[in-house]
């Protein structure tokens, strides 16, 4: 099963053969993971995503016509399904009390107390990155997911986000003008505490 | 040239324009406003890249196969029939009820339950409540409309008697006028047959 191609495993799988939708998802568990993981940044979430992603894929395979390739299919659904998290849990997200907890440490703990202090601004730090993503619109971080965490294509992001290529190029441009300016924000502030 | 678009400097962050991409550098050399432009997409892209972080070892699905995803079709089918099989009972009027004499089952059609006595008074009583409200509303909205109605009856009044007390003084103005003009008139004429009598006295040599 491992060595048919993806056309002739969606087949089989639509046909009722268990054994080929098992090595769909197990040729695509991870890298689905990994997309989700870098979207959501946060574990549980992350698994909750990827099954309920999964399920929609059973769920719709018979519906699938081999219009485009089914990793595009399949990714498109992902990143459905992360836009649409996203926007549930916004406002939570805003003010959400984990990005606080995100940065804390155990204050018993004072073995290593300058790798504690590491630690945490290193956390900081990624926090504030994490949260400058977040704050994109949802448009413009899937075009940044995708293509800078995920190195994808440009005629790939086009085709599972199905927009013209000259459309992912200019979101793409204004996410990273987006980062660029809170960037130097940062670089300023940080100039300036010190 | 002229200043490069929002995609060519994509396509030189990701080096992905092959064919122009040497005419695009050397735009980009030359040009200032280009090179900021690209220069913050570039931090743009730097600040992502930290941002990037990588998968934790420990974040593995389980249960992602074809049985698991099977069996929660069917379990989210059921629990879908069992929700519609409610929602038809409830609008029916299925209506299950316990009291002293134990559990008692009822049924009407399009969720118009029978009522015990005393269930019967509560809600003639919450008619008769709501039949005084209605009541009392539609008094205070009849009063409402009286005293609109006279109100726009005393502005139609007051205004009639603004109109006319401004026809009577233009009447009065205009009589004033033509009594001026008469009076003009007349003394005009007496001063003419003042002024012949005075001539003919004249000439009888009564005066001088």
């Amino acid at each position: 099963m491992n060595q048919l191609m993806d056309v002739e495993l969606v087949q089989l799988a639509q046909e009722g053969k268990s054994e080929a939708f098992d090595a769909l998802v197990k040729r695509y568990q991870n890298k689905v993971t990994q997309l989700v993981y870098r979207y959501v940044h946060d574990n549980d979430t992350a698994l909750d995503l990827v099954q309920d992603i999964f399920f929609k894929i059973f769920r719709n395979l018979g519906r699938f016509k081999g219009e485009c390739a089914f990793s595009t299919w399949m990714y498109r659904i992902a990143v459905n399904d992360c836009i649409d998290h996203t926007r549930r849990l916004k406002v939570r997200q805003e003010t959400s009390l984990d990005q606080l907890a995100e940065v804390g440490f155990d204050a018993q703990d004072t073995r290593k107390e300058a790798d504690v202090w590491a630690s945490v601004q290193e956390r900081i730090d990624s926090a504030m990155v994490r949260q400058a993503l977040e704050s994109l619109p949802n448009d413009q971080r899937s075009v940044l997911v995708l293509k800078v965490f995920e190195e994808m294509t440009f005629e790939q992001i086009a085709s599972i986000l199905g927009e013209p290529i000259s459309t992912i190029k200019s979101r793409l441009y204004k996410a990273l003008e987006l980062l660029g300016r809170q960037f130097r924000q940062q670089q300023f502030l940080e100039r300036f505490k010190k | 040239m002229k200043h490069l678009n929002e995609e060519q400097l994509i396509d030189l962050l990701f080096d992905s324009a092959d064919d122009e991409q040497p005419e695009l550098r050397a735009h980009l050399a030359e040009c200032e406003p280009c090179r900021g432009r690209f220069t913050l997409i570039q931090s743009g892209l730097t600040f992502a890249q930290a941002g990037k972080m990588e998968v934790p070892q420990n974040i593995t699905p389980i249960g992602l196969n074809y049985r698991s995803m099977a069996r929660k079709t069917w379990t989210n089918r059921f629990l879908l029939a069992a929700a519609a099989v409610f929602i038809v009972f409830s609008i029916l009027g299925f209506r299950v009820d316990y009291n002293r004499e134990g559990f008692s089952m009822s049924f009407s059609v399009l969720g118009a339950v029978p009522k015990t006595q005393n269930e019967q008074v509560e809600v003639l009583q919450e008619q008769l409540v709501a039949m005084e409200k209605r009541l009392f509303d539609a008094m205070a909205v009849q009063n409402q409309m009286a005293y609109a109605q006279l109100s726009d009856r005393l502005e139609n009044y007051e205004y009639e008697r603004a109109v006319e007390l401004s026809e009577f003084s233009r009447q009065i103005e205009s009589n004033l006028h033509q009594v001026d003009r008469d009076n003009e008139i007349m003394m005009a004429s007496y001063r003419t047959q003042i002024g012949k009598m005075l001539e003919t006295q004249k000439v009888k040599g009564r005066i001088q």
